[in-house]
């Protein structure tokens, strides 16, 4: 967790260094969302940098290999969720489960799949992501999914499950980031956010709403891309090139 | 007991398991689906199959009404064909490539597979096999007087003579492959109903693939050569070494499931040493 009365005043020190600008809380938040998400989105990337420095032969090893870190900081965002075909579990996922199909929806904090299992069994359902294959994988005499290999089909925003009298899986994904409290608690609807307490007579006064306020949901040595991805946004907002180079300086170094 | 509940066979699930616990995000398969994994392990399987370590299966059919014996769906080579006799020994069918099967024109050819639609999932799933090692049913010829292995038909002295002993190649009945139609053609005794079929099977379609522990290496290694085999960005040296690799694991594999021991050896030979005395 990154506390967010952190970021925001280091962001709000680095702004007013020239007397350039000055970020207000709503501006912050705005900001701090996409930000959030870019650097979710940069830790897939590095696994991509990882793997090339482990192909080159430069890539440290066990402990201290570049790409277990990267899986450690991804790894705070897997979640598992159990759909069964009765509906009784996340009923609300469940688009079709008649005697010809098992289908459900993504749920909606989804990001990436990781796999999929039989529920309650270590039966892995294979997941097919390439629909012009499904076809000829359902018409495989060798391939067609049997219930002790069952496959999902990954297609819009649903997958379907072959064969269809599966009783139900248990899906393992990355959730998309969203927002943590103050006991670094997950809010699963909420995205960080800086709430300064209303102190009137005082309005440049800003001292943080620890109820309100939401902390980022990334892991502590994050602190130094997320500021720097804000203040790469506050650089174009200002038109401050100084910003904006600092910022993207300190992403690429990273 | 289930196939894969000794530890002589591995399931298919646990070789694919074993293989992508064991591979790494730098390796050159690293990007295969499973989908590709389990149709190449399938086919290894089938492979191996083939001349590895052929299962041998034993199945009970039932006679036709037109004499004629149904292939297994997971059939692939016949061995032999038989019935059980009340001693329990298979009394093998001789092979005879003259029994007619010939057939007419009466109607245009049924409907193909691809053209009704997706493959019926459940139609596609081959039934286990469960032990039935009783007699094949109907009475065999009443041999109790070993009549029918008499030849009544020696003129001696005038009169009818009886010459005793079993004639070369009598057997208890005939077959023949009809491969055209995919079935057996017997010609057998009327009250044989059911024969027993030891066949070549086809690993990959049974409902729990399994292979035997001697060849799980050369599996694996199977499975990473075809993975690699058409990527164009593997270099060509690697898919050499892992075509060499396989080859090596496949010749241990078939090495030690067809091992040759010396009490065999000594059985074989002390078949030919007779006690009967010498004259």
């Amino acid at each position: 967790m990154i506390s967010v009365q952190r970021v925001y005043e280091v962001v709000r020190d680095l702004c007013n260094k020239d007397q350039q600008g000055f970020i207000s809380p709503n501006v912050f938040n705005t900001l701090a969302r996409v930000a959030q998400q870019n650097i979710f989105n940069e830790m897939f990337t590095e696994l991509k940098l990882a793997t090339a420095l482990r192909a080159s032969g430069r890539d440290g090893g066990r402990d201290k290999s570049a790409y277990k870190m990267v899986e450690e900081d991804l790894s705070t965002f897997i979640r598992t969720i159990n759909i069964n075909e009765g509906g009784t579990i996340n009923e609300d996922l469940l688009v079709n489960s008649d005697e010809d199909s098992f289908v459900f929806r993504r749920p909606a904090d989804f990001a990436r799949l990781i796999s999929m299992n039989v529920l309650d069994s270590n039966t892995s359902v294979e997941i097919i992501h390439d629909n012009e294959k499904a076809t000829r994988v359902l018409n495989s005499n060798l391939s067609a999914p049997t219930i002790d290999f069952p496959i999902a089909l990954e297609m819009t925003d649903v997958f379907q499950v072959f064969p269809d009298d599966t009783d139900g899986v248990s899906m393992r994904y990355y959730r998309q980031p969203r927002a943590r409290n103050f006991n670094s608690g997950l809010l699963e609807d909420s995205f960080p956010q800086f709430i300064p307490l209303q102190t009137p007579g005082a309005d440049n006064l800003l001292i943080v709403d620890t109820f309100q306020s939401m902390n980022f949901d990334l892991p502590e040595h994050y602190i130094n891309e997320v500021v720097s991805e804000v203040l790469k946004m506050i650089g174009v907002r200002l038109r401050d090139n100084a910003l904006a180079t600092y910022g993207v300086q300190q992403t690429t170094a990273e | 007991m289930a196939l894969d509940d000794g530890q002589n066979f591995v399931t298919l699930r646990q070789v694919i398991d074993d293989f992508m616990v064991t591979m790494d995000s730098d390796d050159y398969t690293s990007n295969a689906s499973d989908i590709a994994i389990r149709n190449i392990a399938l086919r290894g399987i089938r492979e191996f199959g083939f001349d590895v370590s052929s299962r041998i299966r034993s199945l009970k059919r039932t006679i036709g009404s037109n004499n004629t014996v149904t292939l297994p769906d997971d059939y692939v080579d016949l061995v032999k064909v038989g019935v059980v006799g009340d001693d329990g020994v298979l009394h093998v069918l001789g092979q005879n490539k003259n029994i007619n099967y010939s057939q007419k024109i009466s109607a245009p050819a049924a409907d193909t597979d691809s053209a009704g639609g997706p493959l019926n999932i459940d139609a596609n799933v081959i039934d286990n096999r469960e032990d039935d090692k009783g007699s094949t049913t109907g009475s065999e010829a009443d041999s109790g007087d070993l009549d029918y292995y008499v030849f009544q038909n020696y003129l001696y002295q005038g009169g009818m003579g009886r010459m005793y002993g079993v004639g070369g190649g009598h057997l208890r009945g005939y077959y023949r492959l009809n491969l055209d139609q995919n079935r057996i053609e017997i010609d057998t005794e009327s009250n044989i109903s059911e024969v027993v079929l030891e066949y070549v099977a086809d690993e990959a379609r049974s409902t729990n693939p399994v292979i035997h522990v001697y060849a799980e290496e050369a599996l694996r290694c199977f499975i990473y050569y075809k993975l690699c085999e058409r990527k164009s960005t593997v270099p060509a040296n690697e898919k050499m070494r892992a075509r060499a690799e396989y080859y090596n694991e496949r010749r241990k594999a078939k090495a030690r499931l067809g091992n040759f021991t010396k009490e065999e050896a000594l059985k074989t030979i002390r078949k030919n040493f007779k006690q009967s005395p010498k004259y």
